[in-house]
This record gives structure tokens, C-alpha cells and sequence, in this order.
């Protein structure tokens, strides 16, 4: 499936998304009467929205299925969700008056920031761990699957340490590396490297031989924590407006 | 010392939420005060001792939650005065703090260097706050049920939206750290999946109030329901096949 998905990638799925959201939005200015434009509007598609997703989070949350948000169910759902919310946002932003309603502005357009970088963003985004000694270079890492994947960069291990507590667990470790012959940068737990734009290498594990890393593409990430500050924003306001008199 | 003040507490907060059935507002305030600063003394003397904040086991977010239920039940008792609120916010608070009092638990001397981040006690701490406060809608929900009146909804109202926004800060803070932490936003941890339901639960009690779709009873059976959710993420997942995956079972 992950297969399947990975066909999505950049920039068919930037496309997609400019279709999409130009394409409710054309429905919003010209066709505002249409029946679909009315039913994603209304209440009952706002419920149904967030009972599908409650109900998707459910049966992930009592099944375990992680491989379930890679269906094509799921990605409807997802996409029914953000079209809700992107009417809804479109429609509520301001008022008539043209004050803008920054608490709902924040909230509604924050969500579909976050979600929407996941979602458009997922085939784009990929995990590749590798394993390096003291002096040891790497210019491939392995994914999830069991592949390999290119590095774009050679990245070498120049030196990592390990501290324990007084209970034997590990309560600091850190490793030096070197990007393509560079300048060390140390890489802890917590503090992640960022490469290039949109990649970061991770220190995920320390052991007597080396030190085990993990490269995240995520190259939408600003755009989802864009949505994610959006939302603590809102929620702020949530909080200091309280319900709607 | 620390092993009395649960004890201290529960009898201060049994006599504050006393004092509100009989009506002596000034008693149950006090002894409702003395109640939390017990429990906000005896987790500061953890905090102090072992150098570390104690927010790491299941039952040190036990000894947060009776805090902050305390807090939050005093918080509604003062806002609207039902004089019912102390008492089963003190029902709430005693349980956890007993449990943790009954079964003590042993934290490792060291913090793990996954928790060494600015994230960790604004995330916990904020979480543990939402909870107390949507225990309080709980609450709410239930005497509304039994008393089939819809005049219990618009404080639940304010409860819920000051709740959903301490659940949203701890949901995101906890994404913004996973991200730093383990390389991604949101990995459908058991954890992070039923902390969305539970958000999502809000959010459609919210949207019910705002586009006043809904009965009373659904809505309060709703809180009920959205309650439970929040059961399943804080400790019930422990108890699915699927926490063996979870980063986040302590």
C-alpha cells in the first residue's frame, strides 16, 4: 500500500491539492447554491466528519491496525474531513461585517494546515535507519521495509558517548557526526540534526560499537507545524473567550 | 512524612465538600484550599527530594490529577455554587490519590534522556489540568442525566471549552516534542490515538452545543462517553494488545 501511495508523491500531490482546494473554491464563489457546496456546509457534514474520524480513531485505537490510516477508507475520510473544514473555514472567517474571527480562523485553518501536511504530504515523507561505528560513512540507509535508500550526502560517525545513572539506564548520550566532510555537529536525544530542508537525522540508540540513526523526510513538516502553532493559538483563545454567549 | 498527606488531604477535602452541603461557603472554601496546597505540598517535596519532576509514573499523574481535580472542582463550586461539585470532585480526587497511597510506586533514580525536554512538565502537567476539569463536566453530565434538566449545560459548556483547550496545548505539545523526539508529528501511537478520540469527543459535544443539534440526554451522555475516551487514553489502553507497541505506556 505504501507502494501504491509513494506513486502520490511530489509534485502530483502539491497538483492534486491545488485542484482540490481550487476546485472548492471555484464551488464556493460561483456555485454556492450547488446541493454539494449546501451539504459540506451544513451541520450534519461537520458531525458526520468528526464522527467518522472518531470512529476511524476508534477502531485504531482497539485494534492496534496502524496500517489502517494507509487504506483508501481512510484517505477518503481524511479528505471528506478537509473539505468540511475548508467550506466551513472559507465560509466562517470573517464576518459579515469583515471582522475577522481570528479564534475560528486560527483553529479551523490551523487543523487543516496540520492535517492536510499529513495528509498530502505522507507520500512524500520517509524513514531510513542507519547503524555506524566511530569513523564509519554511510551514503544509504535502510527503510522500514527492508530496502535500501540513498543518501544524498555522506554522513560518518567521527565520535559518540554514552553516560549512565546511578540505576545502570542510559541518561545522556550523544554522537558527533560529520555531513559530507564538514564541521562536526553533535546529534543527542531530543535534538535532532537538520540536514537539508525538510530532513533531520536522529540519534535514536547508543551501543559499545556505535550508534543507530534515523533519517525522517518530512518536507511538508513546516506546513504542519504552521497548523499546529495555528492551533495552540486558538486554543489560547478558546480558553481565554470561553463559550459563545 | 509524604506517606500521611494523602490522608490529610482527604479528610480536608471531606470537610470542605461537607461544609458545601450544609451550606458554610467559607469553610468549604478554606478546607478545599487546604486540601490542594497538602497535595501541592506533598508533590513538591517529591520534586524537591529526588531532583526530579514527578510526573514519570502512572501514579505520580495520579497525585496530579487529585490536584488538579481538587482545583477544579473548587474552580465550579465557585464559578455556579453547586454545592454537589466539591463532593464528588473530592469522590474523584480521593480515589486517585488513595490509589496512589495504597500502592506506591517505585520511579528509577534517573530521567531517560527521551524526557529530557522543556516539553515534559508543560505537557503532563497541562494534560493532567484538561483532565480534572473535563472529570468535572463528567460529573456534570451524570447528575444532568439523572436530573433530565438542560440547566446544567451551559456550565459544562464553559468547562468543556476551557478543558478542550488545556487537552488541544497538551495534544500538540506532545506532537511538537514527538517530532523532536522520535522524528514525526503523529505515528498512530495506541497513546495519541485515543487522545484524538477523546479530543474529537469534545469537539463534537462543541458542535452540537453551537449548531444546537442534539437532546440533553444525548449531550450528556456524550460527556459520559467523551469522559471514558480519556479513561482509555490516560490508562485503560495499558490493558489493550496494542500498548506492547506504544512508546507511551508507564
Amino acid at each position: 500500500m505504501e507502494q501504491f501511495w509513494s506513486f502520490f508523491s511530489f509534485p502530483l500531490n502539491m497538483l492534486l491539492a491545488a485542484i482540490w482546494a481550487g476546485g472548492w473554491w471555484m464551488m464556493w464563489r460561483n456555485h454556492r447554491d450547488s446541493a454539494a457546496v449546501r451539504f459540506m456546509l451544513s451541520p450534519s457534514a461537520t458531525v458526520s466528519a468528526i464522527c467518522m474520524l472518531a470512529g476511524a480513531g476508534l477502531w485504531i485505537g482497539f485494534t492496534g491496525d496502524r496500517l489502517f490510516v494507509q487504506s483508501v477508507f481512510f484517505a477518503v475520510v481524511l479528505l471528506y474531513s478537509q473539505t468540511v473544514v475548508f467550506l466551513v473555514t472559507l465560509r466562517g472567517w470573517r464576518r459579515p461585517d469583515g471582522v475577522i474571527r481570528w479564534r475560528f480562523l486560527l483553529i479551523h485553518a490551523g487543523f487543516l494546515l496540520a492535517s492536510g501536511a499529513g495528509f498530502w504530504g505522507s507520500p512524500d515523507s520517509s524513514e531510513m535507519r542507519v547503524k555506524l561505528g566511530p569513523g564509519e560513512t554511510a551514503h544509504e540507509a535502510y527503510r522500514l521495509d527492508g530496502g535500501t535508500g540513498i543518501l544524498s550526502y555522506e554522513l560518518e560517525l567521527k565520535d559518540f558517548s554514552m553516560k549512565s545513572g546511578t540505576d545502570g539506564k542510559p541518561v545522556h548520550y550523544e554522537a558527533s557526526v560529520s555531513v559530507d566532510g564538514g564541521a562536526p555537529v553533535q546529534i543527542l536525544v531530543n535534538h535532532p540534526y537538520n540536514v537539508k530542508f525538510g530532513e533531520d537525522v536522529y540519534l535514536t540508540g547508543v551501543s559499545e560499537s556505535g550508534c543507530v540513526f534515523q533519517i525522517v523526510r518530512e518536507p511538508w513538516r513546516y506546513f504542519a507545524l504552521a497548523g499546529i502553532l495555528m492551533l495552540i493559538a486558538g486554543a489560547f483563545m478558546l480558553f481565554i473567550k470561553g463559550p459563545r454567549k | 512524612m509524604n506517606s500521611i498527606m494523602p490522608y490529610i488531604a482527604v479528610v480536608m477535602a471531606v470537610i470542605g465538600s461537607v461544609s458545601a452541603w450544609a451550606g458554610w461557603r467559607r469553610t468549604a472554601v478554606s478546607f478545599s484550599v487546604l486540601a490542594s496546597v497538602t497535595l501541592a505540598w506533598m508533590i513538591c517535596s517529591k520534586w524537591i527530594l529526588s531532583g526530579i519532576p514527578p510526573l514519570r509514573t502512572m501514579g505520580d499523574t495520579r497525585m496530579w490529577y487529585s490536584f488538579f481535580a481538587g482545583i477544579a472542582g473548587l474552580f465550579t463550586y465557585l464559578r455556579w455554587r453547586y454545592k454537589w461539585i466539591l463532593s464528588f470532585s473530592t469522590v474523584l480526587s480521593t480515589v486517585f490519590i488513595l490509589l496512589v497511597a495504597l500502592n506506591p510506586e517505585k520511579a528509577g533514580a534517573t530521567l531517560v534522556p527521551a524526557l529530557q525536554s522543556p516539553w515534559f512538565i508543560p505537557h503532563v502537567t497541562v494534560y493532567m489540568f484538561s483532565y480534572s476539569l473535563l472529570g468535572c463536566a463528567f460529573l456534570i453530565g451524570l447528575v444532568g442525566l439523572f436530573r433530565k434538566s438542560s440547566d446544567l449545560l451551559p456550565s459544562a459548556d464553559t468547562l468543556i471549552y476551557i478543558g478542550t483547550a488545556f487537552l488541544t496545548f497538551g495534544m500538540l505539545s506532545g506532537a511538537i516534542w514527538a517530532k523532536a523526539a522520535w522524528g514525526h508529528f503523529w505515528s498512530w501511537d495506541p497513546k495519541e490515538t485515543w487522545a484524538l478520540v477523546t479530543w474529537l469527543m469534545y469537539l463534537l459535544y462543541i458542535h452540537l452545543r453551537l449548531y444546537r443539534r442534539g437532546s440533553d440526554r444525548l449531550l450528556y451522555i456524550l460527556l459520559i462517553f467523551a469522559f471514558a475516551c480519556l479513561q482509555m487514553c490516560w490508562w485503560g489502553i495499558n490493558f489493550l494488545p496494542s500498548a506492547q507497541e506504544s512508546v507511551h505506556v508507564y
